[in-house]
């Protein structure tokens, strides 16, 4: 499973305010191959009780997006894992989307996921700008998303295109498999050309593999938040978790 | 119109539809179909004919003779405290409703902050044999206990919701959420002009009649259509957007809202959006919201659960940052004086979002030959436990 990636989602400044290099550190050293940084949000509406919980510590704990870049640039020499960074408009748009563009660059950011961007307005008004400063954009699809759309996301994906393998909110466990089956079908038969990373609802190596099989990896996020938070040691709980999860 | 909403569904730079694309279909399906639906003679007829034999319209416009004196000039009500249910929410629900209906949806889910959208939402449910979910913050369910009995008589599941504040903006993001998970065959009726396009348009559109009746009913008080202001209530500002809706571009008419300051605009215990908000995305539209330097909503307050909001809606933010609506702050205790002065002299009870309204006459005064219009927004039955708690703790008013 060689060419199979493995990406993970986690809070900044969770479950404590320092948190982040050191996992990042561990993640990268453990063979993950994509991190999303996940800036935490007030009201994180498209997201399951365990990212409402990680944010609302995270954003007590004093995450701010200065922050998060501060703790990026000291690790940004030591590390090669290509860092996505995750997270919802609002804050984006408060810190300006060009100033937030230039710092992201300079903390080794590669790419975006702004969930609540729609396509037409990152194309109308934002996209000139990102591709000027070279910081990548991804979107997401869903069951529900039209061929027509799907082609649109892959085009614009910078990275990966973010496959949510059913109409949900994060952190929910998968339901129906026969579905899914017909929507990893016919996102097969489109060719497109972006990496296809399945997220959602994946919690353990066995989601992982069909994932692996399905598409070219997976995304991770509410199951390792839900594997370090309360543990006296986050670091060895976020190595063993991969270790747990990860196909060899 | 010069406030009409554009093709892409923004008022001047407010709007638009920040959704997550998983539910990019439904507010497709939905900004495709509204006006096509709404136009139709089916509709038409049928909201009319509920309109007028279920809700009870048109709502009377009441020449307020004692708070006129009091006050010096020509006050006149708009009574959407009389319509069915207790406000002018039911309006916009029924529409709604029977706009879902005709998108073949099965499962309705509403938030609720008062309690009134909640009510409204779960009585039109009842009477269409719809099963109806209510999301509602855990600090609303409490201070608007009448409503959620009512709910419950009405045949709905009431969800407190436990997140944030656990109030008005929680309940509207746990709705979100629940319509991701149920995109194919839930409606989402939200209660007021807030959220992606086209939900402000379309709600306006449904709340219209209520400035539509007082084009109507103007001239036998008055002897010409249209008043020399407007004073509305806004929380989301549906009701505000209903009673300013048919004059928007009369020059002629002052529009005037009422905000809630909480304990005042600076106390930090604050919901007046317009003072302190400034411009970015909440509930999937750009407009005026409370925020921190780093972009995080900061928790409302207001003693009314209606208006205890972060944001206000796009068309609102518009108006009032193009200059063609002036709002004032209200404060918890100004309007539960504004309450038991209606009480007292018109033998009326507000509810409490309404009495922010009825307090901007303390602040602006009126000329004894304008015609002023308060949009009597919903009555203060939902309110008597807290209007009675905050008076005896207060020393007061009667
Ligand atoms: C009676 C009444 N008035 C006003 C409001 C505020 O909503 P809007 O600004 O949408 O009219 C509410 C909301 O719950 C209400 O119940």
């Amino acid at each position: 499973m060689d060419n199979k990636k493995l990406c993970i989602f986690l809070t900044a400044g969770f479950p404590h305010l320092a948190s982040m290099p050191g996992m990042i550190r561990t993640l990268d050293q453990e063979g993950v191959d994509y991190i999303e940084i996940g800036m935490p949000y007030s009201d994180p509406l498209a997201d399951g009780l365990t990212i409402q919980h990680t944010s609302k510590v995270a954003l007590e704990n004093g995450m701010k997006m200065d922050l998060l870049f501060a703790q990026l640039m000291e690790i940004r020499d030591e590390v090669s894992i290509p860092l996505i960074y995750m997270g919802y408009l609002n804050p984006v748009l408060k810190y300006g989307v060009e100033k937030f563009i230039g710092k992201a660059k300079e903390a080794g950011i590669r790419g975006c996921i702004l969930p609540d961007l729609p396509m037409e307005l990152y194309l109308a008004q934002y996209r000139d700008l990102f591709k000027r400063h070279g910081l990548g954009m991804n979107f997401l699809v869903s069951p529900g998303t039209s061929e027509e759309r799907i082609r649109l996301a892959d085009e614009l994906s910078d990275q990966y295109l973010y496959i949510i393998s059913q109409n949900t909110i994060t952190g929910t466990p998968k339901q129906a498999r026969q579905a899914e089956g017909d929507f990893y079908d016919r996102l097969h038969a489109m060719h497109l050309t972006s990496e296809k990373l399945i997220g959602f609802g994946i919690a353990d190596k066995e989601g992982v593999e069909r994932a692996y099989h399905h598409a070219d990896g997976a995304i991770i996020g509410s199951a390792f938040l839900k594997a370090i938070d309360g543990s006296d040691d986050p670091v060895k709980a976020a190595r063993d978790f991969i270790r747990a999860v990860k196909p060899s | 119109m010069k406030y009409e909403v554009d093709q892409h569904g923004f008022y001047g730079d407010f709007g638009g539809a920040f959704i997550p694309e998983i539910l990019f279909p439904n507010i497709r399906e939905l900004r495709d179909n509204y006006l096509g639906i709404m136009e139709s003679a089916s509709f038409q007829e049928e909201f009319n004919a509920l309109l007028k034999h279920y809700a009870g319209r048109p709502s009377p416009l009441y020449y307020a003779e004692r708070l006129s004196e009091r006050y010096g000039t020509r006050i006149y009500l708009k009574r959407e405290d009389l319509n069915h249910t207790g406000s002018h929410k039911l309006n916009n629900v029924i529409g709604q409703i029977l706009i879902a209906q005709r998108l073949g949806k099965k499962r309705i889910i509403a938030e609720t902050g008062a309690g009134q959208h909640g009510v409204a939402t779960a009585t039109v449910c009842a009477r269409m044999g719809l099963p109806c979910i209510v999301y509602m913050g855990e600090k609303d369910v409490e201070r608007q206990a009448p409503n959620v009995k009512r709910m419950h008589m009405l045949g709905a599941e009431v969800r407190p919701v436990l997140s944030g504040s656990r109030t008005l903006k929680d309940a509207t993001n746990e709705a979100i959420r629940d319509w991701i998970q149920h995109v194919d065959d839930t409606y989402y009726v939200i209660g007021s002009v807030v959220g992606p396009h086209p939900y402000p348009d379309m709600v306006a559109r449904l709340q219209a009649v209520i400035s539509a009746e007082m084009k109507e009913q103007l001239p036998a008080a008055t002897g010409r259509d249209y008043p020399d202001s407007i004073i509305a209530c806004v929380g989301g500002g549906s009701n505000a957007a209903g009673a300013y809706y048919h004059y928007l571009d009369h020059p002629g008419v002052a529009l005037i809202a009422a905000e809630a300051a909480g304990y005042g605009v600076h106390s930090g215990k604050t919901a007046a959006t317009s003072f302190i908000g400034s411009k970015g995305v909440l509930h999937a539209s750009m407009t005026l919201l409370m925020q921190d330097a780093d972009g995080q909503v900061t928790e409302p307050h207001s003693i009314s659960a209606g208006l205890d909001y972060p944001g206000i809606g796009p068309l609102h933010a518009h108006l009032i940052t193009t200059g063609r609506l002036k709002s004032f702050p209200v404060t918890d205790k100004e309007a539960v004086r504004a309450a038991y002065e209606l009480s007292r002299l018109e033998g009326i009870i507000p509810a409490l979002e309404t009495a922010h309204a009825l307090a901007v006459l303390e602040k602006h005064s009126f000329s004894p030959d304008e015609v002023v219009v308060i949009n009597l927004s919903g009555r203060g039955d939902k309110d008597l436990e807290t209007f009675s708690q905050f008076n005896e703790s207060n020393g007061g008013h009667g």
